[in-house]
């Protein structure tokens, strides 16, 4: 069953144009020229209940609008969205009781009381029974591992034990769905793997669909079942990672690590660069032999080393955000 | 209902953990207090003419505001709340099943009351103890007029409810200004001159007396402190306390209408 659907969005800002320098700033006072930006334009998808919707784009691709209209903070100019079967913009008080929402650059928690007060706030705005309280508490604290974190004063915890306490915090009212805004950004190595962890362990055990934004591929990979890749407020792809690698071609990354100085003949069809005698070659697998390449390197340096994988993801999705800018 | 007041106690609670703050703004507030006082008492020796105050109950009226000065709404006004409407941080406010309006006020209330419970009551025992010790009695606090003190203290209630709509108020605004900073110096000089915080309002020219008695700015000061020292007539009192009641509902009402306004504008104008 559909959770989300969103048929035929659109969005326009009207923002206040200046010319440059003094001058501009001083005709500005007098007359305001208004320009339009599209952040949406007609924009339709559905997101199936249990879901996890692995949301991208390039900054300014019209990403937060969309979560702002799901969220109910902001109206459309056109179009039609029911989140979880109500619309959002119609009422939003009763909307935000059924999503939980995490900005990831933003905090949620009261910076100088422990996080478990900034809980017990929440519990009384979203009138969580007491016993449903303990519950989701219980299995937050030891899934997202909080206990030590609880009576620690929000501002003396690191970054990565604040944003699982901001996860917890979007939860503990048990939502149908959750927003998560760039939950990963700024955050190392292991508190990335936590936090991903447990993600996809709950949306697995309560079915929870969550809508994801972020720039981090990693995220991408291992989280999401679906992805919708967005550009100036259209869909440019919309399908699982697996697809869009092989809508990227079959394209392959190909690093040696060489010896000596000698410049290498260039192959056609392929992308080299070279640094500190580490040459990274990118080529399509299906137009070009690995062979021709691996004899232009030996014939004039000796092979060290060599890695061959696919292209990363990242770089597959810079080159179709590039691809639609040109 | 429940909400509010569950906002209201967890500002509290995360404010009153800022002791030497408290200290330093009873001591600040004490300085000032003494700048008022030398000024004015400097002013009455001056002057050949009846004044409207006795010199005692002047500077009862100064402490009064003096001790008053954190709930004032000239006292953190530029707070980190202030600017959420600039920085977007609203966006997770407006997530939350709670009216916005009522979520800000709550917290101001807290703010305020925290202001009470801490920089007041450090003012309060520092006079009492202080100013003897250092043989400055006569400049002092009076003791307030006991008669009045039932409805000293339902006028202080408003007091505090009337500056957190005030502040709220200017918040709100933030919504057509993005930032609140020219909208909270323009009521910091205006509520410094019409509540009676510059010059009591008792030495104010006749115009412009009455205008300050319009305005809602008197009944954070000016009200409640000529209820402590009791130079007010019962008919005043109760005058003074229903203009306090009016105001708070007037203020109250524009709030929670800008806040309506400023988020649908929010939503056609994007965060």
């Amino acid at each position: 069953m559909s959770c989300i659907t969103v048929k035929h969005l659109s969005k326009t800002y009207r923002i206040a144009k200046r010319g440059r320098g003094v001058g501009g700033a001083l005709k500005g006072l007098v007359r305001r020229e208004k320009r339009e930006i599209h952040a949406l334009r007609d924009l339709s998808f559905s997101v199936e209940e249990g879901e996890i919707l692995g949301y991208i784009g390039p900054n300014g691709a019209g990403k937060s609008t969309t979560i702002k209209i799901m969220g109910g903070i902001m109206r459309p100019d056109g179009g039609e969205c029911t989140v979880a079967g109500r619309i959002p913009w119609k009422d939003r008080i009763a909307h935000v009781r059924g999503i939980g929402v995490v900005f990831g650059q933003r905090t949620q928690l009261w910076w100088d009381l422990p996080a478990v007060e900034s809980f017990r706030l929440l519990k009384t705005m979203y009138r969580v029974p007491e016993a449903r309280y303990r519950g989701n508490m219980e299995e937050l604290t030891s899934l997202l591992s909080l206990g030590p974190l609880l009576d620690t004063p929000v501002r003396q915890l690191s970054l990565g034990q604040r944003m699982r306490c901001e996860i917890a915090a979007s939860l503990l009212h048990g939502p149908e769905v959750l927003f998560l805004d760039e939950p990963t950004i700024g955050l190392d190595a292991n508190a990335k793997i936590a936090v991903r962890g447990f993600i996809r362990e709950y949306n697995r055990k309560r079915r929870l669909t969550v809508i994801l934004t972020t720039h981090d591929m990693d995220d991408i990979e291992e989280l999401s079942h679906r992805i919708l890749v967005l550009h100036e407020g259209e869909i440019i792809y919309q399908g699982d990672v697996a697809g869009l690698r092989r809508r990227a071609g079959e394209s392959r990354q190909l690093v040696i690590d060489t010896e000596g100085e000698a410049p290498i003949d260039a192959v056609p069809g392929v992308e080299a660069a070279e640094e500190d005698g580490r040459v990274t070659f990118r080529y399509d697998a299906a137009r070009t032999d690995v062979n021709a390449i691996i004899s232009a390197v030996t014939a004039s340096r000796r092979i060290v080393d060599l890695v061959s994988g696919s292209e990363p993801i990242e770089r597959i999705v810079a080159r179709v955000y590039r691809e639609r800018g040109a | 209902m429940r909400i509010y007041w569950a906002l209201f106690k967890t500002e509290l609670q995360s404010h009153l953990q800022y002791r030497i703050a408290a200290v330093a703004g009873a001591v600040t507030n004490i300085a000032f207090g003494f700048f008022r006082i030398f000024l004015l008492t400097a002013f009455y020796g001056a002057s050949q003419g009846k004044q409207p105050m006795s010199l005692s109950d002047l500077y009862s009226y100064v402490w009064f505001g003096q001790v008053l000065f954190g709930v004032l709404p000239v006292t953190g006004m530029l707070s980190s709340d202030s600017e959420e409407i600039r920085t977007g941080d609203v966006a997770y406010r407006l997530t939350r099943p709670v009216s916005l309006y009522g979520f800000y006020f709550a917290r101001v209330v807290g703010q305020k009351v925290t202001a009470l419970c801490s920089r007041s009551l450090i003012q309060v025992v520092l006079l009492l103890t202080l100013l003897p010790l250092l043989g400055l009695s006569r400049y002092g606090m009076g003791s307030p007029a006991w008669g009045f003190l039932p409805l000293l203290a339902l006028s202080l209630v408003l007091t505090i409810l009337l500056s957190a709509a005030i502040h709220t108020f200017v918040y709100m605004t933030g919504f057509w200004t993005v930032s609140t900073r020219g909208s909270s110096s323009l009521a910091y000089a205006v509520i410094s001159l019409f509540s009676g915080l510059l010059v009591p309002l008792a030495f104010f020219p006749g115009g412009l007396r009455t205008v300050a008695d319009v305005l809602p700015f008197r009944g954070v000061y000016d009200t409640p402190a000529r209820l402590y020292s009791g130079t007010m007539s019962p008919a005043e009192a109760l005058g003074g306390l229903g203009h306090q009641a009016l105001w708070l509902a007037v203020l109250v009402a524009l709030g929670v209408f800008l806040a309506r306004r400023g988020t649908a504008k929010l939503e056609v104008a994007g965060g």
